[in-house]
């Protein structure tokens, strides 16, 4: 393996890992903080791709697609948990993992029945084409872009969890609900504001997917798998975890290709058996 | 009890019909209607011709959910334009892609639908379980896709006709060509199952006994979503190679022409050549100008100025306005006239098994592919094209360049064996 081949698959791996970030933050919080194993999260991934395909079409602009598909798959959010998943909340967990995994093939089929079966993907504008000359690598643009996007987007979700008090709120729901309800803190509020910020960033991590992948009504199994590989690796209901395992991920996905072509996604499987044999609750679990 | 004038009540049952009177009057009644007018209507249905009930087994859903709807409609549009349009009824059922399903759906559609010709499901191994349900049962399986070398080998059955394709002639026409159009070495590609290892397989037997050279491979698994990793090993292969050559369906063709290009490997003059007709219509779009330039091999060019199907592509329009015209309406509308023509040749007797049987095994038709031969194992004889995908007007078309005809040749020294009605040379 050359330095460039090793750089390349540095660089997406970690592209891809920060990308997944946007997927697994989301699905740990919302089950750390609020009991719910939200198997519908991959489909607010994918509701927003095609969300964002559908703007792109009618805009031609990419950032309109990339504020509003999120806006309106959040506002989706906030009507599934007001209507759907606040009526189980303190229920059994099972509950809401069979609505959810109800409403991701609700999502799927509303896929197929509205924007059809054929694959489609989100076209980019025309300075996202080409690549930039990084020390010598060849590197496209938009995964570049992608890279810087989501560093952003995780550091602000970062600073907002640990230097706000609704991120204060947030992680003290993590371990203890009924003392953050005994501060006066009315936690369905936290619940909603959860539900909605979590499926906006789904859409987010759909519409920059989408545009460097195909776009399908299957494609929400894809990123539920995503979400349940990172909190296996890096802890159930821990941003940090759910950070290093989404580039755990990327890494294994873009070395175990090169290094064992056939065997690729067993290296993410390996990794995963590895941490559940030697720390079952995940490398940075927070429960 | 009001009593009549004699004060009995035989009385009042006097004026009523008795039993015998009623069974008299019955039969007065239906011996007139059957002299008279029944007779008349009997004839009249002996004289209507029975009605063609076509099953359909195709995917509705699951990975070939866009083309199994596609193939109905191109069935359909070939039966209104014949003169059974007004006889024919059809049938039609979701496989699900899945060997069981498909087989659960044949055997209602046979049996409590009474269908008497069934068009087969889409996946090889759907098509090889619903044969060999159908074969002993002396039914009738029309394949539109099917793409399972078995069933023109040593699988093949008199009662199953494959109208479609093998992994066989979809991948040994494009070695020549390849050799003479973009040089001798090859890079192969492939996803990693059953068809993407046997695309490469008999192009590289093909390829390399005539001289050409194969200078790295990789299989990636089904369904792979990054390519990225698996771009740089073309890129660092000892020898750059003329061309990459595999087979990715679908979604996976989508991502690997996308990053393909992302990855700057077009930029720096690799091309990549695909099987099975990957560069489709309905994934044209998605790919945008990522696949242009690029070629693909398969036996149906939509949009091809042929007279047939300029036939076609104006009645598909005038049927279906604004829907685009793609390979599976083709290949339904293909199967559609082959049946037309296999009961033209019965005297339009849907119910004559054996008749549609003996004449589909050699039948020969025009459809927009072009012209359309059965071989003697039961697999279509088609024309074959190397399609290059080009931007005209800001659509993306196919401009196809004639190969030859091919079928699937069988025999002991193939993998899918001999088939015992024959084997075609080519």
């Amino acid at each position: 393996m050359t330095f460039s081949t090793v750089m390349v698959n540095l660089l997406y791996g970690i592209t891809i890992g920060s990308a997944y970030t946007l997927i697994a933050f989301g699905f740990t919080i919302i089950f750390g903080v609020m009991g719910v194993l939200n198997f519908a999260h991959g489909g607010f991934v994918m509701l927003g791709a095609y969300v964002g395909f559908t703007i792109i079409k009618l805009t031609k602009n990419f950032w309109i697609s990339l504020f509003l598909a999120p806006l309106g798959i959040a506002l989706l959010g906030g009507i599934v948990e007001k209507f759907l998943v606040s009526r189980f909340y303190g229920k059994d967990i099972h509950f809401t993992l069979f609505l959810t995994f109800g409403l991701s093939m609700v999502f799927s089929n509303a896929v197929l029945l509205i924007w059809g079966g054929v694959p489609q993907s989100i076209q980019l504008p025309y300075y996202f084409k080409g690549f930039i000359n990084l020390f010598g690598i060849y590197y496209p643009k938009f995964r570049l872009f992608v890279l810087v996007f989501c560093c952003l987007l995780v550091s602000s979700l970062w600073i907002f969890l640990t230097r706000s008090r609704w991120g204060s709120v947030i992680r003290a729901g993590l371990f203890d609900i009924e003392t953050v309800e005994a501060f006066g803190i009315d936690i369905y509020r936290v619940f909603s504001f959860l539900f909605i910020f979590c499926s906006g960033m789904a859409a987010v991590a759909g519409v920059i997917i989408g545009a460097m992948r195909s776009i399908n009504p299957v494609m929400d199994l894809d990123f539920i798998l995503v979400a349940l590989s990172v909190v296996v690796i890096g802890g159930l209901g821990s941003f940090k975890g759910a950070l290093i395992g989404s580039l755990i991920l990327g890494l294994a996905e873009a070395f175990g290709a090169q290094a064992i072509p056939g065997f690729a996604k067993f290296t993410t499987w390996a990794i995963m058996v590895a941490v559940i044999l030697l720390r079952p609750k995940g490398l940075f679990s927070e429960r | 009890m009001k009593r009549n004038n004699n004060g009995s009540k035989r009385g009042l049952r006097k004026n009523l019909m008795n039993r015998r009177d009623f069974i008299k009057t019955i039969g007065i009644t239906g011996g007139a209607a059957l002299t008279l007018g029944i007779p008349g209507s009997f004839s009249l249905v002996r004289a209507a011709e029975p009605e063609i009930r076509i099953g359909h087994a195709t995917a509705l859903s699951g990975v070939f959910a866009v083309g199994g709807p596609l193939l109905d409609k191109g069935l359909r549009l070939a039966f209104s334009l014949s003169k059974y349009k007004d006889r024919v009824k059809f049938f039609l059922e979701d496989t699900q892609v899945k060997a069981e399903v498909a087989v659960q759906k044949a055997l209602k559609l046979y049996e409590k639908d009474k269908v008497h010709i069934l068009v087969g499901p889409i996946a090889g191994h759907e098509s090889a379980a619903v044969s060999a349900v159908l074969t002993p049962m002396k039914k009738l399986l029309v394949e539109a896709y099917g793409a399972n070398s078995y069933l023109v080998g040593k699988d093949c059955s008199p009662y199953t006709f494959m109208l479609g394709h093998t992994t066989y002639n979809l991948s040994v026409p494009m070695a020549p060509w390849f050799l003479k159009n973009l040089g001798n070495k090859v890079f192969l590609v492939g996803a990693d199952y059953r068809t993407g290892r046997d695309i490469a397989l008999f192009f590289r037997e093909a390829f390399e006994k005539i001289g050409g050279k194969v200078v790295g491979e990789f299989y990636s698994p089904l369904g792979t979503t990054e390519y990225a990793p698996y771009l740089s090993q073309i890129r660092n292969a000892k020898e750059k190679p003329n061309g990459c050559f595999g087979f990715y369906g679908g979604s996976d063709c989508i991502n690997f022409v996308r990053q393909f290009e992302e990855f700057g490997l077009k930029k720096d003059g690799y091309i990549y050549i695909s099987s099975i007709g990957a560069f489709s219509m309905n994934v044209l779009g998605a790919m945008g100008d990522a696949a242009v330039g690029f070629y693909d091999c398969f036996h149906t060019v939509p949009y091809m100025d042929i007279p047939q199907n300029k036939t076609f592509m104006a009645a598909w329009q005038k049927a279906y306005p604004g829907e685009m015209i793609d390979e599976f309406g083709i290949m339904g509308f293909d199967v559609g006239v082959c049946l037309v023509k296999a009961l033209d040749a019965v005297g339009g007797d849907p119910t004559n098994t054996e008749g549609l049987v003996s004449v589909l095994h050699k039948i020969e038709y025009e459809s927009p592919r072009g012209k359309i031969r059965m071989g003697p194992n039961n697999g279509t004889i088609v024309p074959m094209y190397a399609r290059k995908v080009v931007k005209k007007e800001r659509e993306f078309r196919h401009e196809a360049t004639f190969l030859g005809f091919f079928g699937t040749p069988c025999g002991p020294q193939y993998e899918w064996g001999e088939c015992k009605l024959g084997c075609p040379s080519t």
